[in-house]
């Protein structure tokens, strides 16, 4: 199938969050699976997101005062604030949209929030590592995660009191899905396997022998002295975990409205593969039905994709720690700080009357960028906290694209470049003699807020 | 959670191609409202429960605070066990009245010390579930026909997930002016009379989201404008915020449930002072609210419930201050309350819960009561079990 700007933006936006006018132009004409195959080998290098926070030894903080625990606590807070902000810098500026698009997936999906630095830094690289890769290294790696260990009280489940709250969790939210397949007892039987799973000292994941639990087990109807390694490999076997995982992909990348027939045949080919995440995602951005009318514009964005997706659109970088956490959870989606383990339920749940005249205002805060006038609009109380916004506007490269697009189509074009939806009666009214006045009210349209 | 095709039907936008015409048109209602209504105040940050309503006759007491605790001299007393924070006089007089209950021991079972967990329990009203939703926000989705332009207003800029239900929702409105300036950009107020009739239902819900607002701004606006305050509320936030709502009420707005906080509540260190002036924040900004609803006769229809996610411990640390705790006290106040005073038992120094205080009254006890005896509704069908009410209304 040759792309055309609606079928370029649309994989860039499912497959990254979205892209700027001179790239999609660039992308009409050719196969969609050469976009495919550049989309892959953009993402294929993984580089860390370093933090300089130095941990203090143990003993130090122990002895340190009040006042010195304290310092040290906001310098940890400050650090695992910036790891989030540099995450959001990589989406928005760098190359390997995939990888991280896909990484997002993850973390909502392995939901934790990370109370360390360091918890933060090795949790992120593991969601950022693995995100293309196999499930199978992922649901280890993310078991022994110190965040996770933390989060899901694993750290209390030990042998003879075990804690069945990362056990419950990890068949109802990362593997099988709610009451699929296990039973209360599987999550005891489970429970013992991962006892003695640990974090030391030093923050590091460790298996403490003398907690855990050697006794035999009975789990998903084998039975033997299981060790948590092996719970999560009895697990992978179990056909409904390629069924759950690609049923929730489909859904964050397809529609969000599932086509069993087609998630029965894409977990298929997931779970034969060995759960290749890069394979299953290939297939599903190779198929033709994933360009289908109904599947195109019909995501709602998520905050993220709408704070990075605008950055693209507009040549805009977005800078500033404060604001842009801010942003980020008046909008309702902050990084490392997911509702709870569930993650965030999405779809139309990212809409409420505040959410919504918030987004639709956004882009106006954003284009308004080194002029001092205060945008009425907005709350004050937010206002404030969005001032210290630092917003850079490459107005060349915009407005090189805005010409471009105006040349090729005029308005038409443009509004084909911002709503993946199209507009429901077309651009008819809109005043093309200012331009901006109307770029302006197509990001303000409902429809503008669909990828 | 409802499937999302349910959720789309039960809001009419299932169908393609349905224009949807809002029934809340008729804003110059400016009638009396026939509901009772709940007012929320949160105590945002964990308030110390201990020092609030203090237990200044009991040594223990005194033996584990020796730098906060609060003397005996000092209290403001309610009876020969229990005394009020210094900082709380006006609330004191709201107490003398016979306008206020006070539950203490209010707690569930495996207490969680995170502000953030914690919280999301009190706010969902189910402590062993992932639940998203909130038990106004269901209260909403089983009281509310869909057509109301404003049944919860939340003084935020952000709903909090109490008011969020699975097709209902609250408004956040930080401010009844700013709210109505916000939507009266005029290409906002075009999309927004301009509606939907393609058919995808997620733009068509966003849409709707969007008429809604447009509605519920004018007619929140409208009866804000209409409604009088003489109460001298602090000039603040928080004494803002309770001033916009006896505007909107006594202006006969038709809304059920606001919901406002005050934080500052977590003191790890220099507690006293701080505490004290937060409490007399919280009780002069009350007394404003309670006598401007008094004199508009609207008092009697207003029930007031306070809360923290959760009390602080017994123990003082080593700063002046207190760590996170367990059980807490919770204030009702209303004009018609059928039991007012102190509640229940004192809180108990001599059996703790590690260190903490333990709870005999469940939180949902006391919504389960609003829901069933204020509300007019089943609590069962929005606590997801069955609790036992109390007397206070």
């Amino acid at each position: 199938m040759k792309l055309s700007l609606r079928t370029a933006n649309h994989l860039m936006w499912r497959a990254g969050f979205g892209s700027d006018y001179g790239f999609l132009q660039d992308w009409v004409g050719p196969e969609h699976k050469s976009l495919v195959n550049w989309l892959f080998e953009d993402a294929r290098q993984f580089r860390s997101i370093h933090t300089d926070w130095v941990r203090p030894e143990p003993n130090e903080y122990k002895m340190a005062s009040r006042e010195r625990k304290e310092k040290i606590r906001q310098g940890s807070n400050n650090s695992i604030r910036q790891l989030n902000v540099d995450w959001l810098g990589r989406m928005a500026t760098e190359r390997g949209a995939l990888r991280e698009k896909m990484a997002v997936f993850w973390h909502g999906h392995f939901a934790c929030r990370p109370n360390t630095p360091r918890q933060a830094q090795t949790y992120l690289d593991t969601l950022r590592k693995h995100s293309l890769s196999n499930f199978g290294e992922l649901l280890h790696a993310v078991s022994k995660e110190p965040a996770m260990i933390n989060y899901l009280n694993n750290r209390q489940n030990r042998k003879g009191s075990p804690n069945e709250n990362f056990a419950r969790e990890v068949m109802e939210l990362f593997t099988l899905g709610r009451d699929q397949i296990y039973t209360e007892d599987d999550i005891k039987e489970a429970a013992r396997a991962f006892t003695g799973w640990t974090i030391n000292l030093n923050g590091e994941f460790v298996k403490r022998i003398r907690q855990h639990d050697f006794g035999e087990k009975s789990f998903l109807g084998r039975r033997g002295s299981f060790d948590g390694e092996e719970i999560l490999d009895i697990i992978l076997e179990e056909r409904q975990t390629a069924t759950h995982i690609t049923g929730k992909l489909f859904r964050y990348l397809v529609n969000d409205e599932p086509d069993h027939e087609k998630i029965e045949q894409l977990s298929n080919l997931f779970y034969h593969s060995g759960y290749d995440i890069g394979l299953l995602i290939r297939e599903i951005f190779e198929a033709d039905w994933f360009y289908d009318q109904e599947n195109i514009g019909s995501l709602v964005k998520s905050p993220i994709e709408y704070i990075v997706g605008a950055q693209k659109q507009f040549h805009i970088t977005l800078g500033g720690t404060r604001p842009l956490l801010f942003l980020q959870s008046v909008l309702g989606q902050q990084l490392f700080f997911p509702p709870n383990v569930a993650g965030w339920p999405g779809g139309l749940n990212w809409i409420d009357s505040g959410t919504l005249l918030m987004r639709m205002n956004l882009p106006k805060i954003f284009m308004a960028a080194g002029s001092k006038q205060e945008n009425e609009d907005i709350p004050k109380k937010v206002r404030k906290k969005l001032n210290s916004l630092e917003i850079t506007i490459n107005r060349d490269q915009l407005r090189n694209d805005w010409k471009m697009a105006f040349e090729m189509g005029g308005l038409e074009e443009i509004s084909k470049f911002y709503l993946q939806s199209g507009i429901t009666g077309g651009i008819g009214e809109l005043n093309q003699s200012d331009m901006f006045k109307a770029i302006m009210y197509l990001t303000k349209l409902p429809e503008y807020q669909m990828c | 959670m409802e499937n999302r095709r349910d959720f789309l039907k039960s809001i009419g936008l299932v169908t393609a191609g349905t224009v949807f015409v809002p029934s809340f048109l008729h804003a110059n209602n400016l009638k009396k409202s026939t509901h009772k209504r709940l007012v929320v105040i949160q105590l945002s940050g964990g308030n110390d429960g201990l020092n609030t309503v203090v237990p200044y006759r009991n040594d223990d007491y005194y033996y584990f605070r020796p730098q906060i605790a609060i003397s005996d001299s000092e209290v403001l007393r309610l009876d020969d066990e229990l005394g009020l924070n210094p900082g709380m006089s006006s609330f004191r007089k709201l107490f003398d009245e016979g306008y206020v209950s006070i539950y203490n021991n209010v707690g569930y079972p495996n207490p969680n010390r995170s502000h953030f967990r914690a919280m999301d329990i009190w706010q969902s009203g189910m402590p062993e579930s992932k639940e998203q939703t909130g038990w106004l926000g269901r209260y909403l989705d089983h009281a509310c026909s869909g057509d109301d332009p404003a049944p919860a207003i939340e003084l935020e800029s952000k709903l909090s997930m109490s008011l969020k239900g699975h097709r209902e929702k609250g408004l956040a409105v930080e401010n009844p002016e700013r709210f109505y300036q916000s939507i009266k950009d005029p290409q906002i107020s075009q999309i927004a009379d301009k509606g939907y009739s393609g058919n995808n239902s997620d733009l068509g819900y966003l849409y709707k989201v969007l008429n809604n607002v447009k509605h519920s701004a004018s007619y929140i606006r409208e009866h804000y404008k209409l409604g009088k305050t003489i109460g001298a509320y602090p000039l603040n936030q928080f004494g803002n915020d309770l001033k916009s709502i006896a505007r909107m009420i006594n202006g006969h707005i038709d809304t059920r449930v606001f919901y406002v906080s005050l934080t500052g509540f977590d003191t790890h260190a220099g507690q006293p002072n701080k505490q004290r002036n937060l409490l007399k924040l919280y009780s002069d900004g009350v007394s404003a609210f309670v006598k401007d609803l008094k004199n508009s006769g609207e008092f009697e229809d207003t029930l007031i419930l306070t809360f923290s996610e959760f009390g602080r411990r017994v123990k003082e640390n080593g700063s002046r201050g207190t760590d996170h705790g367990k059980a807490n006290n919770v204030f009702v106040m209303g004009g018609s309350l059928k039991e007012a005073g102190l509640q229940g038992k004192a809180p108990d120094l001599n059996n703790l819960d590690d260190g903490d205080l333990d709870f005999n009254i469940d939180f949902r006890q006391i919504y389960a009561t609003i829901l069933n005896k204020w509300m007019n509704t089943d609590h069962t069908q929005v606590l997801n079990g069955k609790f036992n009410t109390l007397g206070f209304i």
